[in-house]
């Protein structure tokens, strides 16, 4: 490539329009040639300067001056002007276009009849057979001439008929035009329109979700709450259970106290029981009504009795006070026994301590309340009856 | 970047906040076919906007081919006039801004070659406009050599400088690196404005580049350097 082959393309290479190829050549041209390069570089500055060229500002009113000049003058004028002109040039052309084998014919003839007078007037005369080829002559023209003029009428009214057909079909084209216009008027405002409303709708349903989001955020905590005052609420329930079948023992329990203080309460019944057990608090104190024979049977009742421990308890120290006179006859037999007063085991453990003796009874401690009741029993089994 | 530099002309796309204008939104969604079609059926509003459109472009055109704000202007008039009258010829296929550019074109073509006729030289000086500040012009307030003023004012100096080296180019090739650098036309609407093809409209584009930048650097050489 040389110089001049490079600077026909300096534009394309500036535009990145040259072909991979030309673009590679160009390259290899430029690091060989420095003038090109340079000339490069400087178109780029040049072009550079150009574009940076603001416009001039048109006049402030030149814009409002050439509208109100165009529309001063009438759009059909406007357009009708050089119509008219070209009407009027083709009027005065269009027979020589049209018809110029008729114009060429009218005028040979003339010509023939110009020449063959001449003839005449230079040889003395026209005879009588000149004459009539030339009136033969003028009536072929003047045939001629009215063929022209009816071909000529014709062209006009065709013409006419052409020229007021295609403006018709012009103005249906432009109305045409102007509905497609007004079409895409209506469909560029409809679509905004509707861009204007689907964003609205964007909108809203923006904050109607921002609300349902705070909505289900406040569900959510509500729905926590709820779970957490039922785990409470369980948890209550559980104890309010346990309260209350406690609450329900402990009824029992006084409901069984209120039986057996029923049974001996001496304001609800009217026969007055031997043994009163009567509760303050949580002082128990016995009474006693009647004979001792009266009395001790209904004692060691409470005293065997296993539902009421306190009542159990009081009762045998009641009887351990009462029948302490009688103990004496009892603790003798024991003596003579070797047993020191114990009572006396059954079975294995009686064989045992019998033979031998009180050293290893230690190791079979009885029961004492046992023991203490069993002595009791001893002694009211053995005292005289009716005694005191 | 283009079309910024056609909406800093306002051109088209020129923003609605434009107080000359008075034509509707709706007119300036429509394209320039629309708009031609409308003043064809005598939409006053309609011829309206499209010449609120191109006035500032063909002005434009206009002024750096002629060279004088009173020739811009008749130039512009008269442009319009044609277009007006010609409304019906024109092929809606076509692009609009072409054809109107093409009318501009033919019209300051036709301005030049009265001028050449009338003085005998290519083209007048601008009136009221000095000549090149020439290497002894040292008192010359717009010689980039003694001028020390703001950014503003060198600005429109080297805006100047680059106007009067576009005015020692050909109206030829003037015009068409207008028409590509300034109005953005495609190559093949500058075919069919010069009735050539896209290839010689290229070569012309690029003579015209270099006859410019050779210009200016005569003009002004410190650019280069």
């Amino acid at each position: 490539m040389n110089c001049a082959q490079c600077r026909n393309h300096f534009s394309d290479y500036l535009e990145k329009a040259v072909t991979p190829i030309l673009e590679r050549e160009m390259g290899t041209h430029f690091e060989a040639c420095q003038g090109c390069a340079a000339d490069l570089r400087e178109l780029e500055v040049a072009i550079a300067r150009l574009r940076k060229m603001t416009a001039v500002a048109a006049p402030p009113g030149l814009a409002a001056s050439v509208t109100s000049r165009l529309l001063a003058t009438p759009l059909a004028a406007a357009h009708s002007e050089p119509a008219m002109q070209r009407s009027g040039k083709r009027s005065a052309r269009e027979p020589a276009r049209t018809w110029p084998w008729a114009t060429l014919a009218a005028a040979s003839l003339l010509i023939a009849a110009a020449s063959f007078f001449a003839g005449h007037i230079v040889s003395g005369g026209p005879s009588v057979e000149d004459l009539a080829n030339l009136e033969n002559a003028r009536r072929q023209v003047e045939s001629l001439e009215n063929q022209l003029s009816d071909t000529r009428a014709k062209f006009v009214e065709e013409s006419a008929n052409l020229r007021h057909e295609m403006m018709s079909l012009t103005s249906g084209f432009d109305h045409w035009k102007i509905e497609h216009a007004a079409a895409l008027e209506i469909e560029r405002k409809t679509r905004r329109d509707l861009d204007r409303r689907l964003q609205e709708t964007a909108r809203q349903i923006e904050t109607h979700a921002e609300s349902l989001a705070a909505v289900q955020a406040r569900l959510d905590a509500t729905i926590e709450e709820r779970n957490s005052a039922i785990t409470e609420m369980d948890s209550l329930t559980r104890e309010l259970a346990l309260a209350t079948e406690r609450r329900a023992a402990e009824t029992r329990r006084r409901l069984a106290r209120a039986s057996a203080w029923t049974t001996t309460n001496p304001r609800e019944s009217r026969a007055v029981p031997p043994v009163l057990f009567v509760r303050n608090g949580d002082i128990i104190r016995l009474k006693t009504r009647g004979t001792l024979d009266e009395i001790v049977p209904h004692l060691f009742t409470f005293a065997e009795s296993d539902a009421e421990p306190e009542f159990a308890d009081l009762a045998l120290t009641t009887l351990e006070s009462r029948l302490e006179p009688f103990a004496l006859a009892v603790d003798a037999e024991d003596t003579v026994r070797g047993l020191s007063g114990r009572p006396e085991r059954a079975g294995i453990v009686g064989w045992f301590n019998r033979r031998v003796g009180l050293a290893n009874a230690a190791y079979e401690e009885p029961d004492e309340r046992s023991t203490r009741l069993d002595r009791l029993r001893r002694i009211w089994r053995q005292r005289v009856p009716g005694e005191q | 970047m283009k079309m910024n530099r056609m909406r800093d002309r306002g051109e088209p796309g020129a923003g609605p906040g434009d107080p000359a204008t008075t034509t509707s939104l709706a007119l300036r969604a429509l394209d320039d076919t629309d708009c031609v079609v409308l003043a064809r059926s005598g939409n006053e509003t309609a011829i309206e906007e499209l010449v609120r459109r191109y006035t500032p472009g063909v002005y434009n055109l206009q002024y750096r081919l002629l060279g004088t704000r009173e020739a811009a202007e008749d130039a512009t008039q008269e442009t319009f006039m044609r277009a007006y009258r010609n409304l019906t010829r024109f092929d809606p296929r076509r692009v609009f801004k072409a054809w109107l550019y093409a009318i501009a074109w033919n019209y300051a073509r036709d301005e030049l070659r009265r001028r050449k006729r009338r003085s005998g030289i290519p083209e007048a000086r601008p009136a009221g406009q000095r000549a090149p500040p020439t290497p002894s012009a040292a008192d010359d307030p717009c010689d980039y050599r003694t001028a020390a003023p703001s950014e503003t004012v060198v600005r429109k100096e080297e805006e100047e400088w680059v106007h009067r080296a576009l005015h020692r180019l050909r109206p030829q090739e003037r015009a068409v690196l207008l028409l590509r650098e300034f109005e953005g036309l495609s190559y093949e609407d500058l075919a069919r404005l010069f009735a050539c093809r896209v290839g010689t409209v290229k070569s012309r584009l690029n003579r015209a580049r270099l006859a410019l930048k050779r210009v200016m650097a005569k003009l002004r050489p410190d650019w280069f350097s």
